[in-house]
C-alpha cells in the first residue's frame, strides 16, 4: 500500500515536471520570436485542403454591422461579379445568387498553407510570394464589384499580404467594397479561423475551422497603411475582439 | 448506365443518351445533355462537361454546364466555371472557379456574358488526342479552359 502511494506521488511529480517543461519551452519560443513582428513559419500548422479543418465545435451566430455596411456599398447594377476568398459555401452561393451575383470562390488559406509546406519552414521569399499571388489571383483588371476577404488576410506573411492587397486593388472595380476581419489580439496569440456563412444582411453563422497564431498585430494605423491603395477605409470594432474593415477601391 | 472503370484512361469526346459513371480518368469533353454524370471517388476528369445533373465525388477540372443541378460531395473537388440552376455543396468540398446560378426560365447562354456585356472567351482548343487504353471514347476532343 505504501509502495503504491509512493509510486503515485512519483508519477504526479513527473507529470508536473513535464508540464512545467512544456510551459518553459513555450515561454522561450515567445521570448525569442524574431523582432520583425511575425512568428516563425513552422509554428503554423501545416495544411492540406483535406484534413485542414481540425476544429469540431458547434457553429454560432454573430451580428455584423460591417456586413450590413458592406452590402450597402454594393453597386446598384445587375450581374455583379463577387470574389470570395473563404472557400465555397452553398448558403453564400444561394444568398448572393438571389441578388443576381456571379460568385468566384476559392479557399485562400489551405492553398497558402500548401505553398508554405513546400517551403519547408522557410519564409516566403519575394519570388515565391509573387508566384502564389499570380497563381491564385489571375483575374482581369477591374473585374470584381466586391470582395469577401473574411479573416483570410490576417494570416498571410507580410510579403504575401502586401502583394495580395495590391493585386486585389487591381482586380476590383473603382468604388467596389472589400470586407475583411482582423483580430485585435497581439501577434503570436492563437485565434480561431472561421468559415463565414451569410444568414442575412447583418448576420453571419460562424463555423470554427482551426486555430492558429497571428503572424502580425494589426491596429488602425497599420491597416490604413496596408490598404493605402484604396479610396477609403471604415473600421467597426466588435466585442469579440474583431475589427471589421471595409475598404472602397 | 455506362461506367468507365478505375483502370481506364480515356482521351476524347464522350457523348450519349444514358447516365455515365466515371471511376477512371477522362480527358476531353463529356456531353450528356439529358442524362446524369457521376464522377466517382477515384474518378479524375479533365474535361468540359455538359449534362442534366453532375455529381462530383472525385476530381473534375473543366467548365461545367448542368441542366438541373450540380452536387459536390465532401470528397469532391471541382475547378472550373459552373453554370447551373441549382447547386449542392457538402461541407469539405473543394472548389475553385466561378458559379453562375441560372434563374428559372433563364437560358444558359445568358450566363456566357460577363457583367459588362462582353462575351466570355471560349475554352482554348488543344491538338486532337487519340483515345487509348482500350477506353470507349474514340473521337478527339477539346481540353478544358485554363483556370487562374
Amino acid at each position: 500500500m505504501g509502495e503504491r502511494r509512493t509510486a503515485s506521488i512519483a508519477a504526479r511529480h513527473l507529470a508536473a515536471r513535464a508540464l512545467l517543461t512544456l510551459c518553459f519551452v513555450d515561454f522561450l519560443k515567445k521570448v525569442f520570436t524574431p523582432l520583425t513582428g511575425e512568428t516563425p513559419p513552422d509554428s503554423v500548422p501545416a495544411g492540406q485542403p483535406r484534413g485542414w479543418e481540425t476544429a469540431d465545435t458547434a457553429p454560432f451566430h454573430r451580428k455584423s454591422i460591417g456586413l450590413g455596411h458592406f452590402f450597402d456599398s454594393f453597386p446598384d447594377a445587375p450581374h455583379l461579379e463577387i470574389l470570395d476568398l473563404g472557400g465555397i459555401c452553398e448558403s453564400n452561393v444561394n444568398y448572393l445568387s438571389r441578388m443576381g451575383c456571379r460568385i468566384h470562390a476559392f479557399d485562400l488559406l489551405p492553398n497558402y498553407d500548401r505553398y508554405r509546406e513546400a517551403l519547408s519552414g522557410r519564409r516566403f521569399d519575394p519570388e515565391t510570394a509573387r508566384q502564389f499571388v499570380e497563381e491564385y489571383f489571375q483575374f482581369p483588371p477591374e473585374h470584381f464589384h466586391a470582395v469577401f476577404a473574411w479573416d483570410c488576410l490576417e494570416y498571410l506573411e507580410s510579403d504575401v499580404l502586401q502583394l495580395t492587397v495590391s493585386r486585389l486593388a487591381q482586380v476590383m472595380r473603382p468604388t467596389g467594397p472589400l470586407l475583411s476581419f482582423f483580430h485585435t489580439q497581439a501577434r503570436g496569440e492563437v485565434v480561431p479561423v472561421h468559415r463565414y456563412q451569410i444568414e442575412d444582411a447583418q448576420t453571419l453563422l460562424l463555423r470554427t475551422r482551426q486555430s492558429r497564431p497571428l503572424p502580425s498585430t494589426f491596429n488602425n494605423r497599420g491597416l490604413e497603411r496596408l490598404f493605402g491603395g484604396f479610396e477609403s477605409i471604415k473600421f467597426f470594432l466588435t466585442r469579440d475582439s474583431l475589427r471589421e474593415v471595409i475598404v472602397l477601391r | 448506365m455506362a461506367q468507365i472503370g478505375k483502370s481506364l484512361k480515356v482521351r476524347g469526346e464522350i457523348s450519349g443518351s444514358e447516365d455515365v459513371t466515371i471511376d477512371g480518368e477522362v480527358e476531353g469533353t463529356v456531353e450528356l445533355k439529358d442524362n446524369s454524370l457521376t464522377i466517382g471517388p477515384n474518378g479524375k476528369v479533365h474535361a468540359n462537361v455538359t449534362a442534366k445533373s453532375i455529381t462530383v465525388l472525385g476530381r473534375l477540372e473543366g467548365n461545367v454546364k448542368a441542366g438541373e443541378r450540380v452536387e459536390i460531395s465532401k470528397t469532391g473537388s471541382l475547378e472550373g466555371d459552373l453554370v447551373t440552376p441549382r447547386i449542392v455543396i457538402e461541407d469539405g468540398a473543394v472548389f475553385r472557379g466561378s458559379i453562375d446560378i441560372l434563374k428559372p426560365g433563364e437560358p444558359s447562354g445568358a450566363s456566357d456574358k460577363k457583367a459588362d456585356g462582353r462575351a466570355m472567351a471560349p475554352p482554348p482548343k488543344v491538338a486532337a488526342a487519340v483515345a487509348d487504353s482500350g477506353g470507349s471514347a474514340s473521337k478527339p476532343g477539346q481540353a478544358p479552359s485554363q483556370k487562374a
